[in-house]
C-alpha cells in the first residue's frame, strides 16, 4: 500500500484490513525445521484464527521487484508503481481468505492440508518457512518469526532431508554425500537413525547447513532490527522455540494477544494435534520426528560441533544460545530476561 | 483456460525454447543443435498476416482484456518481438492514432514466470484450488489494472499497450497481439551495436568482456568505429553463435505459439508485422494493424520523423537506442565465416521465415 493511500485510510479511521477480503493477514517465518508447523497448529486453536498452508509469497515478491527494478519498465515509475503494488496486495489477502473460506472435504476434516478452510476466522496467515521479507506492509501485515537453535533445526533438517529423499534439490557440496547415505537408507527407524549419524559426523554437511542457518538466522534479527527501528515494532512478534517448549501457554497466549484474538477462547493443547510440545516419541520416518529441545547432544560431538561453531557461532551468540562443547550438560537458554535483554541490544544497534 | 494455458507454455518453452528461460529453468540440450522440423506448415515464410480466431470466447466477450477505469473503458493489447525487431518503432506508429495509447516497456513476464513459482510446486498452496483459480483471475486482474493506471496520460485512448521486446506469451486470454519480426541478420547487427555499447545482458552475463572488451573501449571513443571498421562488429566466433542461439530460440517459440494460438489451444488473436514491409509500404501496412483493432485507419495523424513513425533515421547515431533502422544493412557487416556461423545455428530458421531460400547467402 502506498503511503499516500495508507494515510487516507488513516484519516478515514479504516481498520487496516480489507474490506473485499475481510480477512487480517499475518506471515509466520522461520528456518525450515525451527516450529513454522506447530506455531501455526497453535494458532489454529483459535476460532479466530486460521493459518495453514505454505504460499510462498517471497517468490512473486522476487518477481515484483524484478518489475519494477529498471528505470525504464513502466512500473518503476507512478502511478504505475503504486497500482502493483496495490495489485500485488489484493493477490496476497484473496489467496489467503480463498484458503480460509474454502469448503469443507467431502469427509468433513476442517483445518490442516485435507480439510476446509475456518469461515470464522478474521486473522488469516501463511507458515511459508522462509526469511523475513515484508509481504504486506505493517501495520496491516503482521510477523510472527520463530527462531531455534540452529544445532537442532541442523539434526531435523537432516532427518527431514533422508525422509524427503531429493538430491535433485540439493547442492552440489553436499550431493553426494547425501547421495550415499541414501544408497544405504532402508525403511526402518534405526536405519534412518543411522544414516542421519553419518550425514552429521560429515564435515561438509555440517559446514554447508550451518552457513545455510547462520545465514538466515543474520538476516532475520537484521531484518527484525531495521523494523523495529522505523517503529513497526508492534507488528513484529519473535518466538523462540526453546521458550515456547519451556512454557507453551504462556506463550501461546502471546500469540494470539499479538494479533488480537482473546487467548481464553482458544482450545486446549493436545498431544493428538501436535500442540503440546513434543511429540512423546522419537519418529525418525514422521514429519513431527521428535519435537525436542537439545536432541543435537545425541548426534554432535565436540568435534562436529567444533565444525557448527566455526561457521555458525556467531549466529548462535547473537541468539544467546548455550556455547559449550556438545558433551557438557547444558545450562538454561532463552530466559524471557535474556530474550527482552537481545531486543533491547537490536533497539541499540539501531 | 489458464491452467491449461500455463501448462501449454511451459511445454513450448522447455521443449522449443529452453535457451529462453531463466539459468535455474534451464533444461538439458540449450545448445543443441538447430532443429531440422520446420514449426509451421507455411511453404514459404510466415506467410500470413494473422492468427488465431475472433469466434475465440475470449475474444468475443472481450472480458478478460477489458478494463474499466472511472467512468471510462479500456481495452488491452500487446506488441512483442526480439530486441532489436522494431518495438520502439511500432510503438511510435500505433501512437499516430488518437484511440490508442502505447508507451513503455511493462516486462510482465517477470511477474509471471513469479506467478508460475507460486502456483507450479505441488507443496505451494496455491497448486490447489480453489486457491489456484483466485490466484489467476488475481493475475490478470493485476495485469489489467497495472496498464490502465498510465490511462490518464491518452484519455481518449481506447486501447491500452504494453510494449515490451519478449517472447510471444499470452496473458490475458483473447488480447490481441502484434508480433513483429525482422530479419535476423539486420536484428544482430542492431543488437550487437547495443549490446556492445551498454555492456547489455548477454555481454555481461555471458561474460564478454575478455573477448569484446577492447573492442568496446574503441567503440566508446569513437561511435564510427564499426562503420569504418564493419568487419569488427561480428569478429568473435562465440559472440555471433550466442546471439544466433538467443534470437533462433525466441523465435522458434514465437512460432510454436503462433502455431498453439492458431489450433485453439491457446486463445488469442496475433497479427504478424513484418519489419520490411512497414518500411517498404508504412501506410498500408499502418492500417491494417489499425483496423486489427477495430480502428478507423482515418483518424491517425501523419507519420512524422519528428515522433519516430517515419521509417529509418535520417541519420545514424551508432550509440543510440534508436540508431538507424535500415533494411538489409545486415550485409556491410557479415563476413564469410559470421554467414557460416549463422547459417549453422540459425539458418534453417531463417529460412522457414523466409529470408532466405537456403544457405547459399
Amino acid at each position: 500500500m502506498s503511503p499516500i493511500r495508507r494515510t487516507i485510510k488513516k484519516l478515514l479511521g479504516e481498520e487496516p484490513h480489507s474490506r473485499a477480503t475481510g480477512v487480517r493477514p499475518f506471515f509466520v517465518c522461520g528456518h525450515p525445521r525451527s516450529g513454522t508447523h506447530w506455531v501455526s497448529a497453535l494458532l489454529n486453536l483459535h476460532p479466530r484464527i486460521y493459518c495453514d498452508g505454505e504460499f510462498h509469497f517471497h517468490l512473486l515478491r522476487n518477481g515484483m521487484d524484478a518489475f519494477e527494478s529498471q528505470a525504464w519498465y513502466v512500473a518503476s515509475r507512478e502511478p504505475v508503481r503504486a497500482e502493483a503494488e496495490a495489485a500485488f496486495r489484493d493477490l496476497v489477502l484473496r489467496c489467503l481468505a480463498a484458503q480460509a473460506r474454502r469448503p469443507d472435504s467431502a469427509d468433513g476434516a476442517v483445518g490442516g492440508p485435507l480439510g476446509g478452510g475456518k469461515r470464522g476466522a478474521i486473522h488469516v496467515g501463511d507458515h511459508t518457512p522462509r526469511m523475513l521479507r515484508v509481504i504486506i506492509p505493517p501495520p496491516e501485515g503482521r510477523y510472527i518469526v520463530i527462531f531455534r537453535d540452529g544445532r537442532d533445526v541442523l539434526v531435523s533438517w537432516t532427518f527431514h532431508l533422508l525422509k524427503t529423499s531429493r538430491p535433485d534439490i540439493m547442492h552440489a557440496d553436499v550431493r553426494p554425500i547425501f547421495e550415499r547415505s541414501l544408497a544405504g537408507l532402508g525403511d526402518s527407524a534405526d536405519s534412518a537413525r543411522a544414516a542421519a549419524a553419518a550425514l552429521l559426523g560429515d564435515r561438509a554437511w555440517i559446514e554447508h547447513f550451518a552457513a545455510a542457518w547462520s545465514d538466515h538466522t543474520a538476516h532475520d534479527l537484521a531484518t527484525l532490527a531495521r523494523l523495529e527501528g522505523e517503529g513497526r515494532g508492534d507488528s513484529l512478534l519473535r518466538i523462540d522455540y526453546e521458550t515456547l517448549h519451556a512454557d507453551t501457554e504462556r506463550e501461546r497466549a502471546r500469540l494470539y494477544s499479538f494479533l488480537g484474538a482473546d487467548p481464553s477462547e482458544a482450545a486446549p493443547l493436545s498431544r493428538e494435534n501436535n500442540t503440546a510440545a513434543g511429540f512423546g516419541r522419537d519418529a525418525p520416518r514422521a514429519f513431527f520426528r521428535k519435537g525436542e529441545v537439545g536432541d543435537w547432544r545425541n548426534y554432535l560431538t565436540d568435534e562436529s560441533h567444533g565444525w557448527f561453531l566455526d561457521r555458525a557461532g556467531s549466529s548462535l551468540r547473537d541468539l544467546k544460545y548455550d556455547m559449550s562443547p556438545a558433551r557438557c550438560v547444558p545450562s538454561a537458554v532463552n530466559s524471557a530476561t535474556v530474550i527482552a535483554s537481545h531486543i533491547t541490544t537490536l533497539k541499540e544497534r539501531v | 483456460m489458464p491452467g491449461e494455458l500455463r501448462q501449454i507454455v511451459k511445454k513450448v518453452v522447455r521443449v522449443v525454447a529452453p535457451g529462453m528461460l531463466p539459468v535455474h529453468r534451464r533444461m538439458p540440450g540449450d545448445n543443441d543443435p538447430e532443429p531440422k522440423e520446420r514449426i509451421l506448415d507455411h511453404t514459404v515464410g510466415v506467410d500470413r498476416a494473422e492468427y488465431g480466431s475472433p469466434d475465440f470466447d475470449s475474444c468475443m466477450t472481450e472480458r478478460e482484456f477489458t478494463v474499466k477505469v472511472g467512468d471510462r473503458t479500456h481495452k488491452v493489447f500487446f506488441l512483442v518481438g526480439h530486441p532489436r525487431s522494431g518495438t520502439h518503432w511500432m510503438d511510435a506508429v500505433l501512437n499516430c492514432h488518437p484511440r490508442a495509447m502505447i508507451r513503455g516497456e511493462y516486462r510482465f513476464e517477470s511477474l509471471r514466470n513469479a506467478f508460475d513459482d507460486l502456483t507450479g510446486n505441488k507443496w505451494h498452496a496455491a497448486s490447489r484450488e480453489p486457491m489456484r483459480a483466485e490466484a489467476e483471475s488475481c493475475f490478470a486482474e493485476s495485469v489489467r489494472r497495472i496498464v490502465a493506471a498510465s490511462s490518464v496520460r491518452k484519455p481518449g485512448a481506447i486501447w491500452l499497450g504494453d510494449r515490451t521486446p519478449r517472447l510471444l506469451r499470452v496473458f490475458l486470454a483473447g488480447a490481441p497481439h502484434f508480433l513483429i519480426i525482422r530479419d535476423p541478420r539486420d536484428v544482430l547487427v542492431s543488437l550487437a551495436h547495443q549490446e556492445i555499447r551498454n555492456a547489455g545482458y548477454n555481454y555481461r552475463t555471458f561474460r564478454f568482456q575478455s573477448e569484446l572488451g577492447s573492442t568496446r573501449d574503441e567503440f566508446l571513443a569513437d561511435p564510427d568505429l564499426f562503420k569504418k571498421q564493419p568487419e569488427r562488429l561480428l569478429a568473435s566466433e562465440r559472440w555471433v553463435r550466442h546471439l544466433v542461439r538467443r534470437w533462433r530460440n525466441h523465435m522458434r517459440f514465437d512460432l510454436a505459439m503462433l502455431k498453439a494460438i492458431d489450433a485453439g489451444e491457446v486463445q488469442a488473436r496475433v497479427r504478424v508485422v513484418r519489419y520490411e514491409r512497414v518500411h517498404t509500404d508504412p501506410e498500408a501496412q499502418r492500417s491494417a494493424m489499425y483496423r486489427f483493432l477495430d480502428l478507423n485507419p482515418g483518424e491517425a495523424a501523419p507519420l512524422s520523423a519528428d515522433n519516430g513513425s517515419k521509417p529509418g533515421l535520417s541519420k545514424e547515431n551508432p550509440h543510440g537506442v534508436l540508431r538507424k533502422g535500415a533494411v538489409g544493412e545486415w550485409e556491410n557487416y557479415f563476413t564469410p565465416a559470421a554467414r557460416r556461423w549463422f547459417q549453422e545455428v540459425g539458418g534453417r530458421t531463417l529460412i522457414e521465415l523466409g529470408y532466405a531460400k537456403d544457405n547459399d547467402w
